[in-house]
């Protein structure tokens, strides 16, 4: 099942290129970092569906990798075939019955269930045509097959040419115009598929080429020829047909786009006959471009004001800014703030602005798409001034917006967050109720709404960036924890108990943890913070992060304190506190040969224990050797296998490095105490070796000689470190 | 007449004892135990036809061992069982009963106060252990990929992973019915021994307590105290004396066994275990060494042995066995002992045991399970879980 899995995503990543790397944990235990998919990271607000075009969903510019599966198609010709043939047969079947029978592959048995089946057998004509269009279905699935049997493939080709001269026939005896098309349609087919050039151009030429009004079998038909002459090497003629198939023909979009290139554009346009076919072209070749579409969107509206796929160009183009822009300020960003040091980055972050607001002025003048699809027209010129910073008109489209559409709706609300986070003060207790109610709205809402996880974790992203600007850290990681934790499949950061405290163990300090558990304990909350902290249902993740950073401070004391509200059965079922922390810190240094033994803490015992030891050295002289040596052990542990106390990831998930920094400086702090109480040379030399490891340069050359003077020692005969022994010589 | 009627009465006889049967092998068909005794849970194949057809649903799972160190001057944990690659091998409707081994060792150099402080620090492994092997199960979470889902009909990750993570985690926890400690203890050392499970019991009040009880501690209650547990464990197999190098089979003798299990009522209700596993015993100078493997003496090493009996082996030539730093030297003339249970003798135990055993509940568990002799003893495995 799981190979079954990983095979099925590296064969869709494969389509599109995209990088992931696959590392199946044993557990949720260890602390491997798997990335994000590209495609989950994009920032996209703007619903590109909201005409409910199924045929434009494989053309959107976030394209889902399901969209390209093959299942993903829009049944929109078939549906006109299928009131054809109802209105000819004048069948009492229902519309369902009629498009299984023509279309649904249905077996001998359920055929014999279907009604509008049984109408065809009644009519002579049309049970004549069905038989024969079943054989000719039949032979070219076999002809597409690719068969290396000889004998096989002649048996074909003799049922191929038997069921080609039966087509003929009919084709020429049949005087039903209805029919005769059908005919032509299915020949055409069968000599496409069987490569017979001759015939299917003959067949073209006199059924299909010069029709003044085009049915989706004309459209078919144009489909193979454009092939046809893709194989010719006829390439403007060929990009010029899938550019109108893709155009006219829901079917043959996909197909048509994969084949088409812009590669001669001029050489292509030479050949359009009107303003509706240059309109095609132009359309076929911005469709599958991936920058600035709006000159061509442009040249489009002035050749075809009304041409149906322009709204797909317009979300394209929104999309497309929310991409450039807010993917990388909102979704990417690790910490919100607008001062990027990257140069071209910032550059073009500028130039996208300014081409956002050329699109936005654009876009108003598109006059004939505000009067057909009003509610579209007022929804993308807001989301593009929302994107802009510019509420006031952003305010004003939507409301010109007056839809009971639930998608409608649910853009809306979306919107209008955003816009209430651009007008009012979201510090504000009365604005983050309203912002919660319309979050939870859209939360409660979000079934049945095109990509709304996507729409979601992008408003997260947008909030989470919002909050933190307005330094409210601590509702910053919670859309944090919305955004990527709820919303995002492939953002899972380390574990899913890490992505909960993730933004907070980056970017919190202890007065945000704090104020963060502050509202935690808050009876009152607003309906912001109730639905914010409803996925913590467990307070002791926030609590161990708020220990953590006093640790990272070297702040025991407090640290000790906030530990102790967690009870003991807790590290239990922290899963990477229970693997990581299974030994001693305060004994078990492997650089010192020290064995594990059966003793282990919590953190909580931990850090109790480190006070502990701290307190008695400081009025106990006694004391002092041992307890520092121990404490030296600890800190200099939270480096190497204890480091689950200062870090959540190590070397991967963690902010970086530098949390272990108070570490080092406090083993060396420890160690240096006890080695001026120490006058046993066994210990002495554990001492010298640790301060050696944890020193650089000149302190590092003077620990190592005061360490090369115990050479007589059982540790020195262990630890005959060649490195210090060098570093004396030289 | 009198035949008819003998016919009557003999057939009346046999729909008894059928009938009887039946509910025999329906009790013992419900639990159907075995030791795991292998440092890591991916040493055995889990997904085998055969494991799977034998429907074992209780697995006592030694967790790791406890032992003195003289160097650290204090115990330490030995070989904890690795879960490194284990994935859900164990499906939630076998019953696992943590199994921790305590070197009579330990117990010698503790005091009855410390070895009170153990029995925390055992829980903590323990537990360590437990929520490594119970969390596997957490990867169902992300089971459906978003990029093949309706994107009309999305369905978002779990909302409540949190609540869900604690609740699985304390609902399998509660699925842990009981936890099962292995000890040699003598005369000298069951005081502490005995300390340590008090408590134990108290740091695993949810869990059921058991403890191992060898054959000389069940015939000798009086000298060897009876732990202070629910339920006792007795292991009815290694009577013979190992690093004897004249004992002809250590593992399992029956008249040796039967000299033991043919005693008093024991205070404790017994559950049994008995051997299914093989093993060779190296002797150098007449003087016992190790135990090996005896498949892998047999698979790689037979070029440098010579067959002197059907269970002894002497080595023609110096070799090394082992690929690892745990290698040993093995030198010509050394004397190698194969041994391994009689099957039948086994199973004939075993009956004697359920017509005998001291409380109804009692199961038997077989030692230890391991793919290779599962294989060699298939047919008798399943004639010893039948016929108790």
């Amino acid at each position: 099942m799981i190979l079954t899995s990983i095979r099925k995503k590296l064969k869709i990543f494969s389509i599109l290129s995209s990088i992931i790397i696959l590392t199946p944990t044993p557990a949720n235990l260890n602390a491997c970092a798997v990335s994000s998919e590209v495609e989950e990271l994009r920032y996209m607000l703007f619903n590109p569906d909201l005409l409910h075009q199924k045929s434009w969903w494989s053309f959107f510019y976030n394209g889902k990798l399901n969209y390209l599966d093959g299942q993903t198609f829009s049944a929109d010709d078939e549906e006109i075939l299928t009131h054809e043939w109802a209105s000819k047969v004048k069948t009492t079947a229902s519309d369902e019955e009629v498009f299984n029978c023509l279309f649904g592959s249905l077996s001998d048995s359920l055929l014999q269930l279907n009604t509008f089946y049984h109408d065809l057998q009644k009519d002579p004509a049309s049970k004549a045509y069905f038989d024969l269009a079943l054989s000719s279905e039949s032979v070219t699935n076999q002809v597409t097959w690719w068969d290396e049997d000889a004998e096989q493939k002649s048996k074909i080709d003799i049922e191929l040419n038997n069921t080609i001269g039966e087509i003929k026939k009919a084709l020429v005896n049949e005087k039903d115009s209805f029919y005769k098309k059908k005919y032509a349609f299915q020949l055409a087919k069968l000599a496409f598929y069987s490569t017979d050039n001759n015939l299917f151009n003959s067949v073209y030429n006199i059924y299909f080429k010069n029709q003044t009004k085009r049915s989706v079998l004309d459209w078919w038909a144009m489909h193979y020829k454009s092939v046809v002459l893709e194989k010719e090497n006829k390439l403007d003629s060929a990009n010029y047909l899938h550019a109108l198939v893709f155009s006219h023909s829901s079917n043959k979009m996909f197909v048509s786009k994969q084949f088409f290139s812009k590669k001669n554009l001029d050489g292509i346009l030479t050949l359009v006959q009107n303003d509706s076919e240059h309109a095609d072209i132009l359309l076929m070749a911005e469709v599958i471009n991936p920058g600035r579409s709006l000159d061509g969107i442009e040249k489009i509206y002035t050749l075809a004001p009304n041409h149906k796929h322009l709204p797909l160009l317009i979300s394209r183009e929104i999309n497309k800014l929310e991409d450039w822009i807010g993917s990388t300020k909102y979704a990417n960003a690790h910490i919100a703030t607008d001062t990027w040091q990257e140069k071209p980055l910032m550059e073009n972050w500028e130039s996208d602005n300014a081409y956002l607001a050329e699109f936005t002025n654009a876009l108003t003048t598109l006059t004939s798409v505000q009067s057909t699809y009003p509610d579209f027209y007022n929804m993308s010129l807001a989301c593009l001034n929302l994107l802009k910073g510019n509420a006031e008109n952003a305010s004003n489209y939507l409301n010109n917006i007056n839809s009971d559409t639930p998608e409608i709706i649910y853009q809306l609300n979306t919107l209008k967050i955003v816009l209430i986070t651009q007008q009012k003060d979201i510090t504000d207790d009365a604005v983050q109720e309203e912002i919660g109610q319309l979050y939870q709205s859209l939360i409660n809402e979000r079934a049945m709404k095109f990509e709304s996880q996507k729409i979601l974790y992008s408003l997260s992203s947008y909030l989470r960036y919002s909050f933190g600007n307005k330094g409210m850290t601590y509702l910053a990681g919670l859309f944090d924890n919305y955004a990527t934790n709820k919303f995002c499949y492939s953002c899972e950061f380390n574990t899913f108990e890490y992505s909960m405290i993730r933004y907070f163990d980056m970017y919190a300090s202890t007065a945000d943890l704090n104020k963060l558990l502050q509202h935690y304990d808050s009876s009152n909350k607003n309906k912001l913070e109730e639905i914010l902290f409803k996925p913590y249902s467990n307070k002791n993740y926030l609590v161990d992060v708020l220990s953590t950073k006093y640790l990272r401070l070297g702040d025991v004391q407090h640290a000790m304190t906030t530990l102790q509200s967690i009870p003991d059965n807790f590290w239990y079922s922290f899963s990477n506190a229970n693997y990581y922390l299974d030994s001693n810190p305060f004994i078990n240094n492997t650089e010192l040969f020290e064995t594990e033994t059966m003793a282990s803490f919590n953190k909580r015992e931990i850090v109790e224990r480190m006070y502990q030891l701290e307190k008695e050295a400081a009025t106990n002289d006694s004391k002092k050797l041992e307890n520092y040596f121990l404490l030296g052990n600890a800190w200099y542990n939270f480096t190497a296998n204890s480091w689950f106390v200062l870090s959540y990831g190590r070397g991967s998930a963690t902010p970086d490095e530098k949390v272990y920094t108070i570490a080092y400086t406090k083993a060396s702090e420890y160690y240096l105490k006890a080695l001026q109480h120490e006058s046993n040379p066994e210990t002495k030399a554990k001492l010298l070796y640790m301060m050696a490891l944890l020193s650089e340069d000149e302190k590092l050359k003077e620990y190592a000689i005061a360490y090369e003077q115990l050479n007589k020692t059982d540790f020195y005969q262990q630890k005959n470190c060649l490195t210090l022994s060098d570093m004396v010589n030289n | 007449m009198l035949i008819k009627n003998r016919f009557y009465i003999l057939l009346t006889l046999a729909v008894l004892i059928s009938a009887c049967k039946s509910d025999k092998h329906k009790n013992h068909a419900s639990t159907r135990a075995f030791y795991f005794w292998q440092t890591s849970i991916d040493s055995f194949h889990w997904n085998d036809s055969l494991y799977q057809s034998m429907k074992i649903n209780k697995l006592y799972l030694r967790f790791f061992d406890v032992d003195w160190s003289n160097e650290a001057k204090t115990t330490i944990p030995v070989s904890p069982l690795q879960l490194e690659y284990y994935y859900n091998a164990i499906p939630d409707t076998v019953n696992v009963v943590p199994v921790v081994f305590i070197t009579n060792e330990t117990f010698k150099n503790l005091t009855k106060n410390q070895s009170a402080e153990l029995a925390k620090q055992v829980h903590r492994k323990i537990m360590n252990i437990l929520t490594r092997f119970l969390s596997n199960e957490y990867e169902s979470f992300y089971s459906k990929d978003w990029w093949e889902q309706d994107p009309y009909n999305m369905k978002s990750k779990n909302f409540d992973e949190l609540q869900r993570h604690d609740s699985l985690y304390s609902a399998r926890m509660k699925r842990i019915h009981e936890i099962q400690f292995d000890c040699d203890w003598t005369t000298t050392t069951k005081d502490k021994y005995f300390a340590f499970l008090e408590e134990v019991k108290k740091l695993f009040p949810e869990q059921l307590i058991t403890s191992t009880v060898r054959l000389y501690q069940y015939k000798y209650p009086d000298k060897a105290g009876v732990p202070p547990v629910s339920r006792g464990m007795l292991m009815c197999y290694n009577a013979g004396e190992i690093k004897d190098n004249k004992t002809s089979n250590s593992i399992f003798d029956k008249k040796e066994i039967m000299s033991y299990l043919d005693a008093k009522t024991y205070p404790l209700p017994l559950d049994y275990a008995l051997p299914v596993f093989e093993w060779a015993v190296l002797f150098q100078g007449g003087k016992f060494k190790t135990i090996l493997s005896a498949d892998i003496i047999r698979d790689e090493y037979q070029y440098y042995l010579q067959t002197e009996n059907e269970n002894k082996l002497i080595v023609k030539e110096d070799f090394v066995y082992g690929n690892t730093s745990t290698s040993i030297l093995i030198r010509k003339g050394d004397e190698i002992r194969l041994e391994q249970p009689d099957m039948r003798a086994v199973q004939e135990v075993t009956s004697w045991l359920s017509e005998n055993k001291n409380n109804k509940e009692a199961i038997v568990s077989l030692y230890h399970l391991n793919n290779h002799d599962l294989n060699q003893h298939s047919k008798e495995i399943e004639n010893i879980f039948n016929s108790f």
